[in-house]
């Protein structure tokens, strides 16, 4: 008896159809899935620009190590620290440590209006072994006589450690590479 | 009062497979547009990993070269050949160079080829891509301008300039996909020479 009386209401509920409550549901799961999936595609279709871009700015950090590495090992210091005042052809002539690429926008903020940066043991005229920088590996030794000291190698180095940095704002947010190096003068420390 | 259980009217029919007509037309459109698109995004991936590929090779066979015995010029102006040796290693204090090699655009045929001692009988070559324009992507031809305000002028598909040890190589590769759609990827890289 109860059996047949559930199923009589069951019957009679599926004749009147869906109520408003059970639609809005399913519209709203939809909805949700719907989404999903499009952020899904939407996220896919961003990865290809945003790889290419990085391999644009890969290539863009090492044309500029090629480029430090094309001039006369003694120059490369003064011509790409901060300081234009040591500049080997006079005052202000040597590219220095900034740089820019063409393509690439700079991220909100960034204090020197390009999105590239080459970072020497110093900024200054000085180049001493006992700096604190570690993201280059210094202190260390620069002139190859096997100490550390606080002197001006800026004209005895035989090796100096670079680091080329890219920071920019692609349209997935702020990124940065950066890239480790180091120049040697190899007819000094191999006579 | 109408019977519920009477079914669908006629009117209703027709609106009902009209509505599913459109739908059906929409959907078909967007995938048919987003299948393009994939396969437009494919075919540019491929282009661009074929000069990738192509600069890699000519990079890294330029980089063990002797600078000194490059014959290059300097921007503005470019060569599409370069003839080199590469450095096998040292002997007796000497370093040993390999057979001449030369990387050249082919006129005409739009292709890259590499070739070890060139013009011998013992000639071996390689073509490492096709599909190279004449001129590089954006100069318009031999009018003495810098049309792609790169620095060169008259530049072809491929071309090489020096400076001093630093040799900038420049290469476009254009195709048409099935739609007749032509996708160009041009790609510039600075090497130094090792040796």
């Amino acid at each position: 008896m109860h059996f047949r009386s559930q199923h009589r209401d069951r019957a009679r509920r599926g004749a009147r159809g869906l109520t408003l409550v059970e639609l809005s549901v399913a519209i709203a799961v939809l909805t949700v899935c719907v989404y999903m999936l499009s952020q899904t595609v939407l996220a896919t279709i961003a990865q290809a620009p945003a790889k290419r871009e990085r391999a644009e700015a890969m290539e863009a950090v090492r044309s500029v190590i090629e480029r430090m590495r094309n001039e006369d090992f003694a120059d490369v210091f003064a011509l790409y620290n901060a300081d234009p005042s040591d500049d080997p052809g006079g005052p202000a002539t040597a590219p220095g440590n900034l740089f820019a690429v063409p393509g690439f926008d700079l991220q909100p903020g960034d204090p020197d209006g390009f999105v590239g940066e080459i970072v020497l043991p110093a900024d200054g005229p000085v180049l001493r072994e006992d700096a604190d920088v570690p993201e280059l590996g210094l202190p260390r030794d620069l002139s190859g006589d096997g100490a550390v000291d606080e002197f001006d190698h800026a004209l005895d180095h035989i090796v100096l450690p670079v680091l080329v940095r890219m920071e920019w704002q692609s349209r997935l947010g702020p990124r940065r590479i950066e890239v480790h190096t180091m120049f040697s003068d190899l007819e000094e420390a191999v006579p | 009062m109408r019977n519920p259980r009477a079914g669908f009217g006629a009117i209703e029919l027709v609106i009902a497979m009209a509505v599913s007509a459109m739908i059906i037309v929409n959907v078909t459109m967007v995938l048919r547009t987003g299948a393009k698109a994939q396969q437009s995004g494919a075919f540019a991936m491929n282009l661009e990993n074929q000069v990738e590929q192509t600069m890699e090779r000519i990079s890294l066979a330029i980089l063990s070269s002797d600078g000194d015995s490059l014959a290059l010029p300097t921007a503005p102006f470019s060569s599409d050949t370069i003839d080199y040796q590469v450095s096998l290693g040292v002997q007796g204090g000497n370093v040993v160079w390999s057979d001449p090699e030369r990387i050249a655009l082919v006129p005409g045929a739009g292709q890259v080829r590499w070739s070890r001692s060139p013009g011998t009988p013992d000639e071996q070559t390689v073509v490492w891509s096709n599909w190279l324009p004449d001129f590089l992507e954006g100069e318009n031809g031999l009018n003495t301008m810098d049309d792609n305000a790169n620095g060169l002028v008259n530049e072809s598909g491929l071309a090489f300039d020096l400076d001093r040890d630093l040799v900038t190589i420049r290469l476009s590769i254009t195709r048409q996909d099935e739609d007749g759609n032509t996708h160009t990827r041009t790609k510039m890289v600075q090497v130094t020479c090792r040796n």
